[in-house]
């Protein structure tokens, strides 16, 4: 491999411009910079100067002809900067707080997590959970969802920022041996008015996914009971799962019923508290 | 050109855009910037504030702080001139190794800035970005206070340590470390501080096989690389045989290895040594050599090793230095391959390597199967530990060069003597031709005991004579290294209906991987360090230690005593609930007091005859009675959340203080002609305080003020031979040969005082600060003056004390550690509510320091217990070689209530009093933890580490 090459972009423009299958947008650094990354690139476009990190209230028309509001955060927003935002609802702060480190936390950045598409992201399933949208630099906006399916299609975009609904309800849980350790499970239950339940997952050595059958079942009610979701985690092949040192195959489906039966729960103890 | 203001001066770095923040700022001078993880953004050593926000600067590149702002630990002050939260830092406690204290004190003073008024989650959070091994978290909230209370009062007000012994001045009080100051502004302390900048770089090709024959090695394209100077392999270098265990001479581990084998035995086991000017023509030179290796099949565990026709992991030669038997050349008819090369003994150690034992033994008091026969009731069970990696901040490193002919040799060591005689042995050169500094070590807890990288960076320096740096990655840190000996331990424990313990059998098999540094020794210390608690008059023990092809196995903070521990007191507690008696009343009523004699030692000496001695001063029932009233023993606790199940647990733990009859201690006292003080101790520093110790001592007998004293220690040269700091022997016996010296100068100083006075030498006492006064003139002779007069012309010359301490006495110190903790039945998951560590170690001349590394070894225990595992896969590669994935505890793991406690006692033997303190530590968290998961759930945990899957495994939950 050739030394690594660092360019500093001064533009959206020109990072876009700069952007090849030799090189990577490169934004906090904590994954990209880390030993053990799993970018493997030659060129570096660092986008820290396009000072993409703002966060603020934003209205976005949708298919209904509404104007619905959502929080906007810059794709270059740190961790940190979300966490001691007045505005970033509580549900995102929980998974930025899977982040141990604070200072890695005033590194990395939203943009950064949700591009390198990690089996251990920290954030992917409580975005997906919360039917987050996404911006690329040429305007178009797209549901998260559409980025994980199609990520070959979107993969060389910059994303510009996130756009994040308040209003969904989502809950989230983290298993790693330590809290600095890589996530082996990471899971999310989002539910809002609109589209009822979603859950996603991020499983180590896995993938990231989002489980839209689960979710119909549990709109209707079909999954409600621990022993129903636990059997079918354990039966379920919507997912490769497999024993490895973070643990068996078992185990981790067993986590996973048990983890989705307690976030639906959580959840359905929100939208509660709400309506009353 | 990378324009920016570094510590509030305006800075260009003529530098490639594309390095690290981190080498920009270390390589021109910075030295507070370190690198703990190989930028894995893990340690935190590379800390420093961009823009005023806390980053890890190696997970910046330099490009990207062009015209930006950055301050390093070094704009906080200087040892001259602390600002107040790096002198509360030092003042807490928690400035030992050191490595990223720089980094700590940074972090601390941003909060502070920002927030006058932190809470312990502010301060928790600050922190929650860096690993600390040494000393533990609990006193950087102190630390905090006291920078607080500074800042607003001008003075601490709040308390930093209980003190002891009312009677001394400086003893038992807390004081600066005195390499504090250095050490938190990191001025040059290490050895990556003193690397020239014409050395050339020495990296290792490794194994990528378990076991395989090397059958060539070219290495001629990798020798046309610009820049490589030489390339060793088993092929040029001597076939010296020797070991990396850095322990007494003759040591109780075989000689089984060269500085390059034939065969290689552990994926990462040495294959070649490249010396290059640049290290990446080194890296890019050993891409280019090739090996043919002849693969063998391996064995990674005990079960493996002693199955019936195991491949063998060494078959070649054995010799004896002394005892062979009589049929050893039978024995050697037997021997395979040449290339199995040779296993030497300096004494037998009882093994057969025909049968990949490395060593073994057994012994007994008693009648233990009359006493099993006539038990009400018998518990036996195995217990199972992992292979746990130390993670010193600072990984292993070595500086050499030739320098007037001789070998200079910078060691990161906890044993100087013992580097300097290995280098000796390899090289060929004699002892006084060999000069090893040891610098401050960042890290050790065991693995700088043994000799891993110092004799080929000091045999590639001698060969090519050229400056030589090798430093090790985090992944060699791993394979490549010394680890604690995954062990098997089975217990069988007997009893009575009224609580007493009749029998004891402790069945030991232990992995010491390919090599066989500590091979008796550790697994010998998993009896000898447990079966001694007991008043039980009939033990049995038989130890066998299997050779394996997994990563090197070595010494580690609390040797194998915690391994033991586990097992026995596990065994005990599950023996209790059988003859349905109280744990606590069981322990009481069996554990040992002073004046007991020890019979069980006789077998248990370092491979040699034990001796028989009584049990002397001991604080383990205070110990136990105070635990137990901390923690609420008996009273149960309920949570509100059903899932939750609390537990609580505790277990009665032993050291020692050095290995009597063994360890040989020596310091020079110096007074120098202006009445100040150097010591020169054979004591290895490494981080623990152990020049504190040697300069409060002298500072107590001669009544001076610590700064008119300097310790110099661990360096070949100027000082005398130490066996080193290992076996928890530095304060008893390094600082016992200070103690020795400093009583030799001052009965030297009377006699010149009465000489220079005229006066009998009865007459005279030693003042404060310095001086020598006469009770029957009141004549005042300051120490100044008596020196200066002794070495103008008419004085009998300078005053020069030598101490030696060698003892058969042995001074053990005790304790007890109690655990609460809560349990999820449905997920798996173990919270440490409170841990309570109380330990009798005599007088804790350092009692600050003393207490931070109780907080350091039992965070290192819980985490062995908990969480830390090596991972190897079918083909022995360890596939968790980094931090993130291997799992250290930090301060997001660390129980919510800590509290560790000394108990007062003072001891016969140990300098004034004192005994050791922070290896003893390592052993409690295990079985008190095993024994509170019970309490809480009701299922034994026989294995290391006690996941999550492993309790809900238990519960039948999966």
């Amino acid at each position: 491999m050739e030394e690594k090459k660092l360019i500093i972009a001064k533009s959206i423009t020109q990072a876009v411009k700069l952007k090849d299958k030799d090189s990577t947008f490169l934004s906090g650094g904590t994954e990209i910079n880390r030993l053990g990354s799993l970018v493997n690139v030659n060129n570096l476009i660092s986008i820290k100067k396009l000072f993409l990190n703002e966060i603020s209230l934003a209205k976005l028309e949708e298919k209904d002809g509404k104007h619905h509001e959502y929080v906007k955060i810059g794709a270059g927003a740190t961790f940190q900067s979300m966490i001691e935002s007045e505005i970033v609802p509580d549900y995102l702060k929980t998974a930025c707080y899977f982040m141990s480190s604070r200072t890695k936390r005033n590194m990395a950045t939203i943009g950064g997590n949700v591009a390198l598409l990690r089996d251990d992201s920290y954030l992917l399933p409580t975005l997906l959970a919360s039917d987050s949208k996404l911006e690329f630099s040429t305007g178009r906006i797209i549901n998260l969802d559409n980025y994980l399916i199609d990520n070959d299609k979107y993969k060389d975009n910059l994303i510009v920022c996130f756009y994040v609904n308040s209003k969904t309800f989502v809950s989230s849980k983290r298993y790693s041996n330590t809290a600095a350790s890589h996530a082996v499970i990471t899971m999310s239950v989002g539910w809002s008015r609109k589209n009822g339940f979603k859950v996603s997952l991020a499983l180590k050595n896995s993938g990231v996914y989002v489980f839209p059958e689960l979710a119909e079942f549990m709109d209707a009610n079909l999954r409600s009971t621990e022993t129903e979701f636990l059997n079918h985690f354990k039966s379920t092949k919507d997912f490769r799962i497999k024993d490895d040192m973070y643990g068996s195959a078992d185990y981790k489906r067993y986590l996973l019923g048990i983890t989705c039966f307690d976030l639906t729960n959580a959840v359905k103890t929100m939208r509660e508290e709400v309506k009353k | 050109m990378i324009n920016c203001k570094v510590n509030g001066k305006v800075c260009s770095f003529n530098v490639d855009p594309a390095i690290t923040l981190r080498d920009m700022l270390f390589y021109n001078g910075y030295r507070s910037v370190r690198d703990s993880d190989d930028g894995e953004g893990f340690c935190g050593s590379d800390t420093v504030l961009l823009n005023g926000i806390p980053v890890y600067a190696n997970l910046v590149l330099a490009g990207e702080v062009e015209e930006c702002e950055i301050l390093t630990a070094e704009g906080l002050g200087d040892s001259s001139h602390l600002s107040i939260v790096q002198k509360a830092l030092i003042d807490a406690g928690v400035v030992q190794s050191a490595y990223n204290s720089p980094a700590t004190a940074l972090l601390l003073t941003w909060l502070l800035e920002r927030n006058p008024d932190p809470t312990k989650e502010d301060i928790k959070d600050v922190l929650s970005g860096i690993f600390i091994r040494d000393a533990g978290y609990e006193h950087y909230y102190l630390a905090v206070k006291l920078a607080r209370d500074k800042i607003r009062y001008g003075t601490y007000r709040t308390k930093i340590s209980p003190t002891f012994r009312s009677d001394l001045d400086i003893i038992g009080k807390p004081s600066a470390k005195i390499d504090g100051a250095n050490l938190i502004t990191a001025e040059k302390s290490y050895v990556e501080d003193f690397v020239d900048k014409d050395t050339c770089y020495l990296v290792v090709l490794r194994s990528p096989h378990a076991s395989a024959y090397i059958k060539s090695i070219d290495v001629s394209k990798a020798l046309n690389v610009d820049g490589v100077i030489e390339i060793l392999t088993a092929f040029n270098t001597p076939e010296t045989y020797y070991m990396q265990a850095g322990q007494g001479n003759p040591e109780p581990s075989p000689h089984d290895r060269r500085l390059f084998n034939m065969k290689v035995r552990h994926v990462g086991d040495r294959v070649a040594g490249i010396i290059a000017e640049t290290k990446e023509a080194a890296e890019k030179a050993r891409d280019l050599i090739k090996v043919e290796y002849e693969v063998l099949p391996a064995v990674f565990t005990v079960e493996d090793a002693m199955a019936e026709g195991a491949p063998l992991v060494h078959n070649g030669i054995v010799e004896y230095k002394t005892g062979a038997p009589e049929d050893l050349n039978l024995y050697n008819k037997k021997a395979g391959d040449k290339r199995e090369g040779k296993v030497i003994y300096q004494f037998p150690l009882h093994a057969d390597i025909r049968k990949n034992i490395a060593a073994s033994n057994k012994g007994e008091i008693g009648d233990v199967e009359k006493a099993f026969s006539e038990a009400d009731a018998i518990v036996e069970n195995t217990y199972q530990t992992t292979q746990i990696q130390h993670t010193p901040l600072e990984t292993h490193i070595c500086y050499a060069k030739m320098e007037a002919g001789r070998l200079v040799v910078y060691a990161s060591t906890q044993v100087p003597y013992h580097v300097r005689r290995i280098v000796s042995w390899v090289t060929g050169l004699s002892e006084n031709k060999i000069h090893i500094i040891k610098t401050r070590v960042g890290g050790g807890y065991g693995s700088k005991q043994d000799i891993l990288l110092e004799d080929l960076t000091a045999y590639a320096s001698f060969v090519t004579k050229r400056p030589v740096l090798c430093h090790y990655t985090r992944e060699e840190e791993f394979i490549a290294s010394s680890t604690r000996h995954p062990m098997r331990v089975h217990v069988k424990i007997a009893g009575k209906k009224d609580g007493s313990i009749t029998a004891i059998y402790m069945e030991v098999c232990a992995n010491t991987g390919p090599y066989g540094n500590h091979c008796l020794t550790v697994p010998m210390n998993s009896c000898s360090k447990t079966l001694p608690l007991f008043k039980c008059d009939n033990m049995k023990y038989d130890l066998k230690v299997y050779y394996t092809n997994t990563p090197p196995a070595g010494a580690y903070q609390g040797y194998g005593t915690p391994k033991g521990t586990y097992g026995l007191m596990m065994a005990v507690s599950e023996l209790a609930e059988k003859l349905n008696v109280d744990y606590k009343d069981m322990i009481l009523k069996n554990h040992v007091e002073e004046g007991y004699m020890l019979e069980i030692l006789k077998g248990l000496g370092e491979g040699r005859e034990g001796a028989v001695v009584p049990v002397g001063s001991c604080g383990l029932r205070e110990a136990i009675l105070q635990g137990c009233d901390m923690i609420q023993w008996g009273k149960k606790v309920k949570t509100e959340d059903p899932d939750w199940k609390i537990g609580k647990g505790f277990a009665m733990i032993m050291q020692g203080s050095g290995l009597p009859g063994l360890d040989h201690s020596e310091a020079i006292a110096k007074l120098e002609t202006d009445g100040s003080l150097i010591i020169n101790s054979g004591g290895a520093d490494i981080g623990t305080g152990l020049d504190t110790i040697s300069a409060k001592i002298a500072a107590e007998v001669l009544k001076m003020s610590l700064d008119r004293i300097t310790v110099i220690s661990g360096d070949t040269d100027s000082c005398v031979f130490d066996t080193g700091s290992y076996a928890s022997s530095g304060t008893f016996f390094s600082g016992n040969a200070s103690l020795s010296a400093v009583n030799n100068l001052k009965e030297y100083i009377l006699d010149e005082a009465a000489y220079q006075l005229n006066e009998s030498k009865k007459h005279l006492v030693l003042i404060a600060p310095g001086a020598v006064q006469s009770s029957k003139t009141g004549k005042i002779l300051t120490y100044a003056e008596l020196s200066h007069n002794a070495c103008s012309g008419s004085g009998y010359g300078q005053l020069v004390a030598h101490g030696v301490f060698t003892t058969k006495a042995s001074s053990v110190p005790y304790g007890a550690h109690f655990v609460q903790l809560a349990v999820n039945i449905r997920t798996g998951e173990i919270k440490i509510q409170k841990f309570y560590a109380l330990q009798d170690a005599g007088t804790p001349i350092n009692p600050e320091i003393a207490l931070c590394q109780m907080y350091g070894a039992v965070m290192k225990s819980i985490g062995h217990t908990l969480y830390e595992n090596m991972i190897l896969d079918k083909k022995g590669k360890c596939i968790n070689a980094n931090m993130t994935d291997y799992g250290v505890p930090m301060i997001n793991e660390a129980p919510e209530d800590f509290k560790c406690v000394l108990i007062d006692v003072n001891d016969k033997y140990g300098p004034f009093g004192a005994k050791s303190i922070s290896e003893i530590a390592c052993n409690g968290a295990a079985p008190a933890i095993g024994i509170a998961i019970h309490d809480a759930i009701g299922v034994w945990i026989n294995s290391w580490p006690m996941t999550p899957e492993k309790i809900l495994k238990a519960l039948g939950k999966i």
